[in-house]
């Protein structure tokens, strides 16, 4: 039951987010005040997280009665990952060139789901022509959070800093909205602890902290 | 425009050298702490000459316990035995500390306390507790046992014991970040009928001149007699001279021995599958009655009015419910099984008729009115304290010990028992 409603607070967190958005959206509409100076933006983008796992391939449990380290040499297992990333961008421009906002994503690691709540900005780096194509800038940087993921029976994930500067195109469409390609670096802290686990005489617990250093590239939308 | 040229360049440069010094190598580390045991060797003249009467020393990591009038002999697993001065219940004493390498079981009749020292008996002269003298041995009787789930072997050709000593170590790993799963080997070096061995019951009424064990003792004395139960043999050592045991007898039990607990001309053998019944009318000759089989588990026993009360626990033993059995053995041929009740987690209980005493481990103590056996009362719940064992000294006094110390309670009134003292115990993780 609990966990019932775990869930119905983490959608209905989302849901009200999205409210708020709506009544920008809204409240430019009627152009009234602030968002008559400030216009509003949405950038919404999808892609993949690029990076890869190293790991230390001969790895003995807790039980085992000669541990290592010393008696084996560490060997090392290269992976490459690829993982989906989702992210939306909800801003009012500042000024003609900059805009300040919140950024909400989903990034999948694997099992692991992490959703970032983040304060971004967006900058436009270089224009050659009034409403023509841009170079633009953005950086993000929040906390991610575990409010979308299911932990597997005794462990315990727990989110941590994120951090992703990016750079890329912004190719304005007739309607007044925009495509964007966003290339960049993504960094996330994560936790994972087990509990303990055996009997009173072999027992082994352990934490793993995660960071993940991805190179992530992004194709979105602009309005 | 010239400036935002240098602006763009700044941008990028110092975006590329951010990507340059952090790579797209995700960077999991995994820190694991675990308990784990490592083989030590001892030569035997090592365990045969370690052997020390010294000072009083801080109670840690306790095994069994055994009373003999006034002193309480505690086991420190496989160090030796502290030697405690009860004469006042309210202030007990630490005087001795007793250095056997390799004790897990002690009996005492008279002024001589029997002992093992991993694979000899060893019998020492009490009569001053603070200078102890050893005044016999009988070598070789013992090839292995297991205490706190570690098991020593004994090698006779090279005259060495193997034992594990447990260890916890905590290191570093560059792990996957979850994405593979690896599953790392687990090697189990122990014997699965390990028992726990802080778990422990008291005897019946004492025969005179020798002191109470545990209902979870390996070692007994009847007569003139000191059983001894190894993992499947039960030993029998004439001690007509108490200073020098003489081997008289071995029979062969099977699988997974656990305690043995002498009731008027029986002895009762608890293993992990069951409980065997031995007529002891010939104490120089037991012989096998009949065996009471239950689920795997620990199971201390006591017995009094003919009733034996069996306490299951999960644990390193088995997976059994944990409950208690009150099992009908006046005829011995045929023991039935009379009702099975509830526990939490029982460990080792003691029986003072009417009044039963079970340890909870770690929910506390209970007192029980077992006036009737087909409707047991919960009289007092202790919480907030670990219990293991329990021994009541005879009415009024009753002695019990957790992880965090040695408890002494006035049960004049079960329904309201009184701390009279507590020893600590320095905590082990």
């Amino acid at each position: 039951m609990k966990n019932v409603y775990i869930h119905i607070n983490k959608i209905s967190l989302v849901f009200s987010m999205l409210l708020v958005c709506t009544f920008a959206v809204k409240a430019q509409d009627e152009k009234e005040g602030f968002f008559r100076k400030h216009k509003f933006v949405n950038m919404t983008e999808f892609g993949g997280l690029f990076g890869r796992i190293k790991y230390q391939a001969n790895y003995y449990g807790g039980w085992y009665p000669y541990p290592y380290p010393g008696n084996y040499p560490d060997q090392y297992q290269i992976k490459n990952k690829v993982n989906l990333s989702m992210q939306t961008f909800n801003g009012v421009y500042i000024d003609s060139k900059t805009a300040a906002g919140i950024t909400i994503g989903v990034d999948g690691y694997g099992e692991t789901v992490l959703m970032p709540l983040a304060l971004g900005v967006r900058r436009t780096l270089l224009q050659k022509k009034e409403g023509g194509s841009s170079l633009q800038a953005g950086i993000d940087a929040g906390y991610s959070t575990t409010w979308l993921n299911e932990d597997n029976t005794g462990f315990h994930t727990k989110g941590g800093l994120l951090v992703s500067p990016t750079i890329g195109y912004r190719l304005p469409m007739r309607n007044g909205s925009a495509w964007l390609i966003n290339i960049g670096y993504r960094f996330q802290r994560a936790e994972y602890k087990m509990d303990r686990n055996g009997n009173e005489v072999y027992w082994t617990e352990s934490n793993e902290v995660r960071k993940y250093k991805r190179m992530v590239l992004r194709l979105g939308i602009e309005f | 425009m010239r400036k935002n040229y240098f602006k763009l360049l700044a941008v990028v440069l110092s975006l590329g050298v951010a990507l340059g010094n952090t790579s797209c190598t995700d960077d999991c580390e995994t820190t694991r702490t675990y308990r784990t045991t490592s083989p030590v060797v001892l030569p035997v003249e090592q365990i045969r000459n370690e052997i020390a009467s010294q000072g009083p020393q801080e109670l840690i990591n306790l095994g069994k316990i055994y009373v003999k009038d006034n002193y309480i002999f505690i086991n420190e697993l496989k160090k030796g035995l502290h030697i405690i001065d009860n004469s006042n219940p309210q202030q007990p004493q630490n005087i001795a500390f007793l250095k056997i390498p390799g004790v897990i079981d002690m009996a005492v009749k008279d002024n001589i306390l029997y002992a093992d020292n991993y694979m000899d008996v060893v019998t020492f002269d009490i009569t001053d507790p603070k200078n102890v003298k050893q005044t016999g041995r009988v070598k070789d009787v013992f090839t292995y046992g297991t205490a706190d789930g570690v098991t020593w072997a004994y090698n006779q050709q090279n005259q060495s014991v193997t034992d594990y000593e447990a260890k916890i170590v905590t290191d570093k790993v560059r792990s996957s970040c979850g994405f593979e799963v690896l599953t790392p080997d687990r090697i189990y070096y122990y014997n699965d009928m390990a028992y726990y061995s802080g778990s422990k019951g008291p005897t019946g009424p004492s025969a005179s001149g020798t002191g109470q064990g545990g209902s979870m003792a390996r070692f007994t004395i009847y007569d003139d007699f000191l059983y001894a139960v190894s993992q499947n043999d039960l030993l029998l050592f004439n001690i007509k001279k108490l200073t020098q045991p003489v081997q008289e007898n071995k029979i062969n039990l099977g699988w997974g021995i656990e305690t043995i607990f002498p009731y008027k001309d029986k002895l009762f053998i608890g293993s992990t599958t069951g409980m065997y019944i031995f007529d002891n009318k010939n104490p120089a000759k037991p012989e096998r009655v009949t065996m009471f089989e239950h689920a795997r588990a620990c199971d201390p026993v006591v017995v009094a009015n003919d009733i034996a009360y069996v306490t299951l626990r999960s644990g390193l033993c088995g997976v059994a419910p944990n409950r208690l059995d009150l099992i009908d053995v006046t005829n011995i041929y045929s023991p039935r099984l009379l009702k099975t009740y509830a526990m939490d987690n029982p460990a080792g209980l003691g029986i003072d008729f009417p009044s039963l005493f079970i340890c909870e481990g770690q929910y506390g103590l209970k007192s029980f009115d077992a006036t009737s056996s087909m409707d047991i009362k919960l009289q007092q719940h202790i919480k907030q304290i670990n219990a293991f064992d329990v021994i009541p000294l005879g009415g009024k006094h009753l002695l019990m010990v957790g992880k965090d110390g040695l408890y002494q309670y006035d049960t004049s009134n079960p329904k309201d028992m009184k701390l009279l003292s507590k020893i600590s115990v320095k905590p082990v993780s």
